[in-house]
């Protein structure tokens, strides 16, 4: 599925812990034209539920998650 | 089974996704941790009642709070600390005022029979069983300096907050039901030291962003830069995505259930030999650290992403649960004001305030801002594996329990927490107002008006973000 879309940006941000995903997965979608799609990596448990309520009210389509073993994945398209 | 299972095997895998593996919603886990507190409180009142017939004298439950478990856990570092001839402050066990209604707090034969202790041992071993079942416990190391640098500096100011403002955003939420003055003090400090963190977070960020985010190929998945920023030592995970779920992560929901089963052996055994009270107060807190765990509960959050991330949701979810504590403490109250054997239910976690709470929980705001989490966000973040999280509680363990003598010294009392030192009623909204339906509509009316400041400043964050 992921291998279908055009990635623009990754954001690496596994191990890192809450807020500092949130804020650099805002920051970098932030310098990204509209269209373009980042894909962000993270292991903090709470980015499940802060990365899919930032789509949700800021218009940002969440395209895919994966949750796999301890490791998370989204890809967001702005 | 194939057609005869009647389905209760596709039943029983999306209950348990949706139980166990998705995280709750934010207003589920309010509620269950309201249920913890209220029960907690419930079980220190009928602990209250049994040390004044006289028995077990140890087997004294104290409502929900996790700061002085930790301060005494601190102790023996301190103790430890020296023998081996490095400054300490001495450790003279427990310095509980005595004599008020009766003589409630007593000498504890061993640390962990301190109430709060097992409160904290609780939350942790909850917030283990959480991650285990949902199979999110993992070992991780952060490898960037700056996480441990945020770690020690959060810890440290924590660690003084802690002790100038005599709990934790825990222990300030009991307060809150208690309708302690300091609890009032407490959210109006925190809220002010989060901001101050959200912006110190906010510049940290801006710097060290370019270095983090890296351009794709165009084509698809495979990043250009990888950066290693964290070393998962335990479990091993596979090389690549076909490997299969390893071994460590697949066992973890069965470990839960053993883990469990030993819980209720211990604590049967714990209660045969006349700890019952101790052992439904643990059993409490582990409901907390669970429902902490899937809902993702935490204060640090609650407090300080109106600022930072302009998101509120969690500052809401607390707001439920500081009404609903207010609301669930007072039939116990009630028995206390009327009852003078158990007269003490009625301020139980009342603590004195002054000046010294609002310095010390704006200090607290700012270093679980910086830190990421508070004391019991820290256990259950600690069960999942977070080495990082760890660094943070330990300075917090250590610097708490190295000040927390000081708090006991007359001219502490005299200049940070004069109201409600001799009389403790005095800082006792209830008895302030002369009226309990008046107290917990003000203690209500509070906390509505903070939730309402906080989706305020969050609408004003996220506005700013998005039009920028």
């Amino acid at each position: 599925m992921t291998t279908e879309i055009k990635i623009d940006k990754v954001l690496d941000v596994k191990g890192l812990v809450c807020p500092r995903p949130m804020v650099m997965t805002m920051s970098t979608l932030k310098s990204m034209e509209k269209g373009q799609v980042l894909h962000v990596m993270a292991n903090d448990s709470s980015t499940k539920h802060s990365i899919p309520a930032l789509c949700e009210r800021s218009g940002y389509k969440l395209l895919e998650t994966k949750d796999e073993s301890g490791s998370i994945s989204f890809v967001i398209q702005k | 089974m194939g057609d005869f299972d009647f389905g209760i095997k596709g039943w029983w895998d999306s209950w348990y996704k949706k139980f166990f593996r998705e995280k709750w919603p934010l207003w589920i886990a309010a509620i269950f941790m309201a249920l913890s507190g209220i029960i907690a409180y419930g079980v220190a009142v009928w602990s209250l009642s049994r040390t004044v017939t006289g028995e077990n004298p140890y087997d004294q439950a104290k409502p929900l709070g996790t700061f002085l478990g930790l301060k005494e856990l601190g102790g023996i570092i301190n103790s430890f600390l020296g023998k081996i001839g490095l400054p300490h402050y001495p450790f003279n066990g427990y310095i509980w005022p005595d004599g008020q209604t009766i003589n409630y707090f007593v000498q504890y034969p061993n640390p962990f029979l301190e109430p709060t202790a097992g409160t904290m041992l609780g939350i942790l071993f909850g917030g283990l069983i959480a991650a285990l079942l949902a199979k999110e416990f993992s070992l991780k190391v952060p490898l960037d300096k700056t996480e441990y640098g945020l770690a020690l500096s959060g810890g440290v100011m924590m660690g003084i907050g802690a002790v100038f403002m005599f709990g934790c955003p825990l222990v300030s939420t009991t307060n809150i039901g208690a309708m302690g003055v300091q609890a009032i003090e407490m959210v109006i400090g925190m809220t002010i030291g989060s901001f101050f963190g959200a912006k110190i977070i906010v510049w940290l960020e801006k710097r060290r962003l370019a270095s983090l985010s890296c351009a794709a190929d165009g084509a698809g998945y495979v990043p250009l830069m990888h950066f290693e920023k964290t070393k998962t030592i335990w479990p091993k995970m596979p090389a690549n995505a076909d490997g299969g779920e390893p071994f460590g992560i697949r066992f973890q929901p069965v470990t839960a259930v053993i883990l469990t089963l030993i819980m209720f052996i211990v604590l049967a055994r714990f209660t045969k030999i006349g700890y019952p009270a101790l052992s439904m107060s643990f059993l409490a807190a582990t409901l907390t650290g669970f429902a902490m765990q899937r809902g993702g509960m935490c204060f640090a959050y609650a407090y300080r992403e109106p600022f930072l991330t302009g998101f509120s949701d969690m500052s809401r979810a607390m707001a439920l649960l500081y009404a609903l504590l207010v609301i669930g403490f007072l039939p116990f109250k009630l028995l206390g004001s009327v009852s003078p054997d158990i007269a003490y239910a009625e301020i139980f976690a009342i603590s004195p305030a002054g000046i010294g709470i609002l310095i010390g929980s704006a200090l607290f705001g700012l270093g679980m801002a910086l830190n990421g989490a508070c004391v019991s966000d820290s256990l259950w973040r600690t069960a999942e594996g977070q080495v990082k999280i760890w660094v943070g509680l330990l300075t917090l363990i250590c610097v708490s329990s190295w000040l927390f003598p000081m708090r006991e010294e007359a001219w502490f009392k005299t200049i940070f927490a004069p109201y409600g030192s001799k009389n403790i009623t005095d800082v006792y909204l209830p008895q302030i107002f002369g009226s309990y339906p008046i107290a917990v509509v003000f203690t209500i009316s509070v906390v509505l008006i903070w939730a309402l400041v906080m989706t305020w400043f969050a609408g004003r964050t996220f506005k700013k973000y998005m039009e920028e």
